[in-house]
């Protein structure tokens, strides 16, 4: 019992500090499997918010590209194939647009048939624009500070109370080499955490640039056929006015 | 509405910021196309009658009839100096037969060149007449015109389905497309055959061929030699024109004396550019009916290079060979008749001289 009561302050200490690294751990692992921050970040909804944030630019970009009358078709064979992240499935929506594509009436040999495959590619690029806006754009950039900041004070809240620890009068190192080592994880965690930010940024910037040459691919196929398509349409026409006089 | 905004579909999904936009569609549909070149086709050559009709009765051909009447008047006096030089040499034979052509130039020349007009205007409605004889008769029941006219269509519907094939092998390029590839080349083939269903022109068997692609430098090249077929049709019957214009100065030329006349010159060459014309239809018609006959030959550059280069120039050579033929020939029987007519005139006038003397003695 005297022993006990000569360590009471340790044990004190060592209850505090086993509540404090339990208490961060255990945040640190929610903010990052169940999207629930330290000092009360809902990620949950911020990524719900994202995802509408998503889809809202997703029809913005719809309106402003795409013919009025169209509109309708191209948002709802997109926004029909939207899954419950708030991704829009690129499969789906080439299946919807095809379905859609079916239902108009066909041109003759002159007009060019509208391609499912063309239409689905620029969904796709319009998709991709939006995810990568989500990522680097100024909202994205703004949700990441959060994040980096959530957890740089997680970092400096487990690295006090590591200098607590060691400024405490214990004569247990073992307890102090713990509690130094929980602070070496925390900064380990964060590390990581800024890693796998800067990951995704990456990542979103390289989209970005296969984007760029895949649109410019795209367009440049586009152009080159409108153009072979009205040189044939031209000789249509000239053919249409021959006769011999 | 439907129809428009579905094929304004791909080019509004051009759109960006980067982009030239395509606000309108490239076509309106074939059928429109084809009224509307047809028509303006129609409308051009139809329009040259009236075009004709206001040149040659026109204040155009008055102005150069009045040229015509000052270079006649000037080359009077070159006309008179020889006539005179004949009388006194003791060819009043020759000097006589050449006192027709004062009265051909006077009788052609007046009232603002109107009968040399008229002349002009039966000069050519008869090339018209031959010209149109030859377009509608028959080759494997078909007039030259229509198998002219198919060939070029056809070719042209063709080149058309050549594109909207490779447009499918492009879009559904890779091979986990390749159902709707095939399904894309399948419809734009039913779309092709449907228009050839549409204005009568035989099926084209040519696309089971499974690589065959038109490139946009073939499509330039053919439409290029086209054009060049077509716009020396014009050319040949501006030329006609234009010359007609000129026949009020060969006829004033034509009283400076000499055996060749400046309006037989004239006549020739107007004979040339009608024989052009003629050769141009037979080479066209004839070619086109020929290559019509050869499914799966259409594609190449071969018609359009015959219609557009060498059709061109052996109506050209064929019709300066001609009018030159025809030159010589109207010189020899001008020359030959004028003598004829000289001797008749001569000898109907001594008679008379010779009735009038016998009359007078007592």
């Amino acid at each position: 019992m005297k022993q006990l009561l000569k360590h009471r302050r340790l044990l004190a200490g060592t209850a505090c500090l086993t509540g404090v690294i339990a208490f961060t751990g255990q945040a640190l692992a929610n903010s990052y499997f169940t999207g629930q921050g330290i000092a009360g970040w809902d990620y949950s909804r911020m990524v719900t918010t994202a995802q509408q944030d998503l889809r809202r630019v997703v029809n913005s970009s719809i309106d402003k590209y795409i013919s009025p009358e169209l509109a309708p078709v191209f948002r709802q064979s997109v926004n029909d194939a939207i899954g419950t992240l708030g991704i829009a499935s690129p499969q789906q929506t080439a299946e919807n647009i095809e379905d859609e594509l079916v239902n108009l009436p066909q041109g003759d040999i002159t007009q060019a048939a509208p391609s499912a495959a063309q239409i689905t590619r620029r969904a796709n690029h319009l998709l991709i624009d939006q995810q990568i806006e989500a990522v680097l754009g100024q909202e994205g950039q703004s949700i990441a500070q959060q994040k980096l900041d959530t957890a740089a004070v997680s970092v400096n809240q487990t690295r006090q109370l590591a200098s607590t620890a060691q400024v405490a009068v214990s004569t247990q190192d073992a307890i102090k080499a713990m509690a130094q080592q929980q602070a070496n994880t925390s900064d380990l965690l964060g590390s990581m955490h800024l890693e796998l930010l800067q990951s995704r940024q990456d990542t979103a910037t390289q989209s970005l640039a296969l984007n760029d040459i895949a649109e410019t691919l795209d367009q440049e196929t586009l152009m080159r056929q409108a153009e072979r398509r009205s040189e044939a349409i031209a000789g249509f026409e000239q053919a249409a006015a021959a006769r011999l006089f | 509405m439907i129809m428009n905004n579905f094929v304004k579909l791909p080019f509004y999904l051009l759109q960006s910021q980067d982009l030239p936009e395509y606000p309108e569609p490239l076509s309106g549909g074939a059928e429109s196309i084809f009224n509307r070149s047809n028509e303006a086709s129609q409308t051009v050559v139809n329009n040259f009658e009236p075009l004709w009709q206001s040149t040659i009765k026109g204040g155009l051909f008055e102005a150069m009839a009045s040229l015509g009447v000052l270079i006649a008047v000037i080359a009077t006096g070159f006309f008179l100096v020889q006539w005179v030089q004949q009388f006194l040499s003791g060819e009043g034979d020759r000097a006589f037969s050449e006192l027709i052509w004062p009265i051909i130039v006077i009788v052609t020349l007046s009232n603002k060149g109107a009968l040399l007009g008229t002349v002009t205007l039966e000069l050519r409605a008869v090339g018209n007449k031959v010209n149109y004889t030859i377009l509608n008769s028959a080759v494997a029941n078909e007039s030259l015109q229509q198998h002219h006219r198919q060939t070029q269509f056809g070719s042209a519907i063709d080149n058309l389905e050549a594109v909207a094939i490779s447009e499918c092998r492009e879009t559904h390029g890779s091979t986990q497309r390749g159902r709707k590839r095939d399904m894309c080349i399948r419809e734009a083939r039913a779309k092709a055959e449907a228009e050839r269903r549409k204005y009568g022109l035989p099926s084209n068997k040519r696309w089971q061929l499974p690589n065959i692609r038109h490139s946009i430098i073939q499509l330039v090249i053919n439409r290029f030699l086209m054009a060049v077929h077509y716009a020396f049709q014009y050319v040949v019957e501006l030329t006609l024109l234009i010359m007609s214009l000129f026949g009020p100065l060969a006829m004033g030329l034509s009283m400076i004396p000499g055996t060749s006349k400046a309006i037989f010159s004239w006549i020739s060459n107007i004979a040339a550019v009608f024989l052009m014309k003629l050769t141009l239809n037979l080479v066209s018609g004839i070619a086109a009916y020929s290559f019509s006959q050869q499914q799966g030959f259409n594609d190449s550059l071969v018609l359009p290079v015959l219609l557009g280069v060498f059709s061109p120039i052996l109506s050209v050579m064929v019709g300066l060979q001609g009018g030159t033929a025809l030159f010589q020939a109207l010189s020899t029987a001008s020359v030959y008749g004028g003598y004829r007519t000289a001797a008749r005139f001569i000898g109907q006038a001594g008679n008379a001289a010779r009735q009038m003397a016998s009359r007078r003695l007592p």
